[in-house]
């Protein structure tokens, strides 16, 4: 999917025109409250911090042009989540990416050993971020995005259910198997 | 400039959260969203996100307000 900003833009010093104060407030406001959730998920869809750091920023400048549209169907969070959840899936179909996943469900049911009610542990809590990552890259992709979506408190089941198109029970259902799933292969890489 | 000042305090809180966070050695987690939700939390937004988005807004600032009316319909 083409960026909404040319990577120019970067080497290039920032005009001196301000933005409008109340935009400014309102959108520096929106990016504090959100950022770090719209940035880890793009991270942990996405597998790459520079493509994280660049759909982050797009779903942000896209919210930003978008903000006086909103409506306030949904909470904030979850128009953002919205937005990027569209944005990485249009980035993963370009990527030509979207048949490997599709290809592991069947793989992660058969080799998922049976699951204890062990936690999951870490030794070094810097392995974390990538054991992850291993976990969730094996993952199908719809438990993937379930996995990340309730690791939010924020968002409540009947939120995780519309932005992932099906009931609220359906998510539950899908989730127990999201959760076997990702700690088979977790316990597995230990 | 305000907007991109509010950017950086924010990274930086967030990269001194993560600091201290990774000196913690061994951890549990019971559920598979509860290590996400940690990982998620020790895991700071590059500052290069808000400086690049400042720069976009004021290349392009987004569009005025419409009217409420207009908003209705």
């Amino acid at each position: 999917m083409e960026l909404l900003v040319d990577n120019s833009a970067r080497e290039q010093a920032a005009p001196a025109s301000p933005l409008p104060e109340l935009a400014s407030d309102e959108l520096a406001a929106l990016y504090q409250a959100h950022s770090r959730e719209i940035y880890y998920l793009t991270l942990r869809l996405l597998g790459n911090p520079q493509r994280a750091e660049d759909a982050t920023h797009d779903v942000f400048l896209k919210a930003f042009r978008k903000w006086h549209d909103f409506r306030g169907d949904s909470s904030c969070r979850a128009w953002l989540y919205r937005i990027a959840i569209n944005h990485c899936s249009n980035l993963r179909q370009s990527w030509h990416n979207r048949h490997v996943f599709a290809a592991q469900e069947d793989v992660v049911e058969q080799n998922a050993s049976p699951v204890t009610d062990s936690p999951l542990r870490v030794l070094e809590i810097k392995e974390l971020g990538g054991r992850i990552q291993k976990a969730l890259d094996g993952l199908p992709e719809e438990y993937r995005l379930l996995l990340l979506l309730v690791a939010d408190a924020e968002l409540s089941y009947d939120e995780i259910a519309a932005l992932t198109e099906q009931t609220a029970d359906a998510v539950r259902g899908k989730l127990h198997r999201a959760r076997k799933a990702f700690t088979a292969i977790f316990q597995r890489n230990d | 400039m305000k907007f991109e000042k509010k950017f950086s305090q924010q990274e930086q809180q967030h990269a001194a959260e993560s600091n201290l966070q990774a000196s913690e050695t061994i951890h549990e987690f019971a559920l598979p969203e509860d290590a996400l939700c940690f990982d998620a939390k020790q895991t700071a937004v590059p500052q290069s996100v808000a400086q690049r988005l400042s720069q976009s807004l004021q290349r392009h600032p987004p569009p005025a307000a419409r009217p409420w009316w207009k908003r209705l319909f």
